[in-house]
């Protein structure tokens, strides 16, 4: 036989429990909308039941006592994380490559009426008129203003291209910034966390909280992590620790003198490279080491064949004074190139003749038209093609970035839909809980009222007998 | 699958942010008018386009070389034309001035009227198209003829080059007559005649050729 009071004990515990589930509800419903929240449920189960022992055994067994909630747990599949992880890393690296890029694209401003390519058509062209009026000053002048056009955009183009890496390198210092502090704070949560842990709880909020740094540090290099027993993450770059347990290993840059000065990124302890191949950082660094520098090297590459197969057949000729010798560009590079000094301050030395006063010759002026269709690079490329070559390049890397980033993101966004799909709050599905935990209450509450009743019965309203 | 409502709304979104950038990447083609406006567009036709922008540049720059060589081929065939009409006159006066009936005095007129042919010879053949003597050979800014100091005889002071024009890609054409090609062999014609008529010498006038 079971103690009378023992109805008001397991009503109260349907209370209690119903209330604790309905919480977990009201919780749920307030974070619908929080970025990285994951959905908590309450399970119910049945109390331990009690043995009657004895005469109180009676015929029903064991008595069973109601109901009690276990603690919310975080709905999470830490599968998708890793997944989510390892394909933000990617996406990084592409969004950034794609938007570099694009920012290159911009800088060579083709195909247009006003860049390069048609400045250099327009070079060409002068010369060609050049050796129709040979005598002419007009001719002369024409010819060097729009050398001085091409000059001045292939100079801006190198100062463009250059300021851009350096606005790269500048980018690495931020984002090793951002590393240090996301793995400080992860580093920080990891402490707290084992020590939830250990009382046997769990830490909802704080995982979450976690979850969401490792999803931003994911999106900056190639990280790995797992989690540990104790709940405190291990976070790895290249299988080395930059979190583990409660410390953060600094990550710092340093300026390497045989790449132009620019940043490399290393551990701060030992100064050895950190092994990056994705993220943020590695399309930062791969843009600025190849991408860039490559394009930067080609604009050299084609500033000083033009310059040098200009000014060998220029030497050869005759200007209108009989000069000889003369170079028709100066300059060490795309940085500086320019006309020579000599031009400039006597039209007359542009030696357009492949004698001596001949004032309507224009051979040579011809032989220089030549060179246009000449294989002036590696003998394999004339400079108008090998400046085509550049930008067609430049395309495909473009449109290769951004067609990386774009599948990336519809896988990211798949996964984090599937994510969504395990660990987000479901309205209808909270409401739908709602109400059944709420008649549950109501229910209880109504049994307690019975077993008040009941007892009343049985104190008030019992042994009245001979009473008057 | 479980559907929550912030995934719908996410997916709504991101479907929508796609069409927007398809939208936007149409909008921006209609507006500018250009199909290709970073190299990424296409960049097999961006290089396609370079190649064709840069041949079309050249074409262009080879029409206009034409049209100066034409131009130049024009007065030079104007000068020449007037150097015909020249000859058909001096041809006149010389046949005039061979017959035996003429004065001594009217051959000298007609001497006179050589002398002026030759002057004007000499004018045709200083012909300048635009700033440059089209019969000088490379001395485009030297005045290719002129009378020697004793009026007996023209001066060429031209070369005998030719000048090459580009017409199209690696192609050129010698566009001009050195001066020393045609016109001393005129000016000796003009001389000898009026030399025969001064000297009043039928039998030399009727033997000129012409």
């Amino acid at each position: 036989m079971r103690s009378s009071f023992a109805g008001l004990n397991m009503a109260m515990r349907a209370l209690m429990s119903q209330q604790q589930a309905i919480d977990v509800v009201n919780h749920n419903i307030g974070n619908a909308n929080t970025e990285g929240f994951s959905r908590q449920t309450v399970r119910l189960s049945q109390t331990d039941p009690l043995t009657m022992t004895g005469i109180n055994r009676g015929l029903s067994g064991q008595v069973s006592t109601g109901v009690q909630a276990d603690t919310a747990r975080r709905v999470r599949d830490s599968f998708i994380d890793l997944q989510i992880s390892r394909e933000t890393q990617t996406l990084g690296q592409h969004d950034l490559r794609q938007q570099v890029l694009g920012e290159v694209e911009l800088a060579f401003n083709e195909p247009s009426d006003q860049a390069i390519s048609a400045q250099l058509a327009n070079f060409w062209n002068a010369w060609s008129s050049l050796s129709n009026t040979p005598e002419s000053l007009a001719s002369r002048k024409a010819l060097e203003e729009n050398t001085k056009t091409l000059t001045t955009s292939i100079n801006q183009l190198y100062g463009q291209l250059t300021a851009i890496r350096r606005n790269l390198d500048d980018q690495i210092k931020f984002r090793v910034l951002d590393i240090n502090n996301i793995a400080g704070k992860i580093a920080k949560l990891n402490g707290q966390i084992t020590k939830i842990v250990g009382t046997g709880d769990q830490p909802k909020v704080l995982l979450d909280r976690r979850n969401l740094l490792l999803d931003e540090l994911s999106r900056l290099s190639n990280i790995r992590y797992f989690t540990q027993d104790n709940g405190a993450v291990t976070v790895t770059i290249g299988g080395r620790a930059l979190v583990m347990g409660e410390q953060a290993f600094a990550v710092s840059t340093v300026l390497n003198p045989s790449n132009n000065n620019l940043r490399d990124v290393v551990w701060e302890d030992d100064q050895s490279a950190l092994p990056i191949d994705n993220g943020e950082l590695q399309g930062i660094l791969d843009t600025r080491d190849n991408v860039l520098a490559t394009q930067i090297q080609k604009l050299d590459t084609l500033a000083t064949s033009l310059r040098d197969a200009v000014n060998t057949a220029h030497a050869a000729g005759f200007g209108l004074n009989n000069s000889t010798n003369n170079p028709f560009f100066e300059g060490n590079g795309a940085s500086d190139l320019r006309v020579a000094a000599v031009i400039s301050q006597d039209l007359s030395n542009i030696a357009a003749a492949t004698q001596i006063n001949a004032p309507g010759d224009g051979s040579n002026a011809l032989n220089i038209l030549a060179l246009q269709s000449a294989l002036s690079i590696g003998g394999v490329n004339t400079i108008d093609d090998f400046y085509h070559s550049i930008i067609t390049q430049l395309g495909v890397d473009s449109q290769q970035s951004g067609s990386i980033a774009a599948n990336q993101t519809l896988l990211v966004g798949h996964l984090k839909t599937q994510r969504e799909s395990v660990s987000g709050v479901s309205l209808d599905e909270e409401a739908t809980n709602l109400v059944k935990f709420q008649h549950a209450y109501n229910a209880a509450a109504r049994m307690m009222n019975v077993v008040d009743e009941m007892l009343d019965r049985i104190i008030n309203g019992m042994g009245l007998v001979g009473r008057s | 699958m479980r559907v929550t409502n912030r995934l719908m709304i996410d997916t709504v979104l991101a479907n929508l942010q796609r069409s927007t950038e398809r939208l936007l990447k149409r909008q921006t083609q209609i507006s500018t008018g250009k199909q290709l406006s970073r190299p990424s567009d296409d960049p097999a036709r961006v290089g396609r386009a370079l190649t064709l922008r840069s041949s079309k540049a050249i074409t262009e720059q080879n029409i206009q070389n034409v049209a100066q060589a034409k131009s130049w081929l024009d007065t030079t065939d104007g000068a020449l034309q007037q150097v015909t009409s020249l000859l058909q006159r001096s041809r006149e006066l010389t046949v005039q001035g061979a017959t035996g009936t003429l004065s001594a005095q009217d051959r000298i007129s007609i001497a006179t009227e050589v002398r002026q042919l030759l002057r004007h010879a000499i004018r045709v053949a200083n012909t300048k198209h635009g700033d440059q003597f089209v019969f000088a050979g490379f001395q485009t800014k030297t005045q290719p003829f002129a009378m020697n100091a004793t009026d007996d005889g023209v001066d060429y002071s031209g070369d005998a080059n030719s000048i090459q024009r580009v017409i199209a890609s690696g192609v050129t054409i010698s566009i001009n007559i050195p001066g020393s090609q045609v016109f001393p062999e005129l000016f000796n014609l003009l001389l000898n005649i009026e030399n025969d008529l001064k000297n009043q010498d039928v039998t030399s006038l009727s033997d000129q050729t012409f």
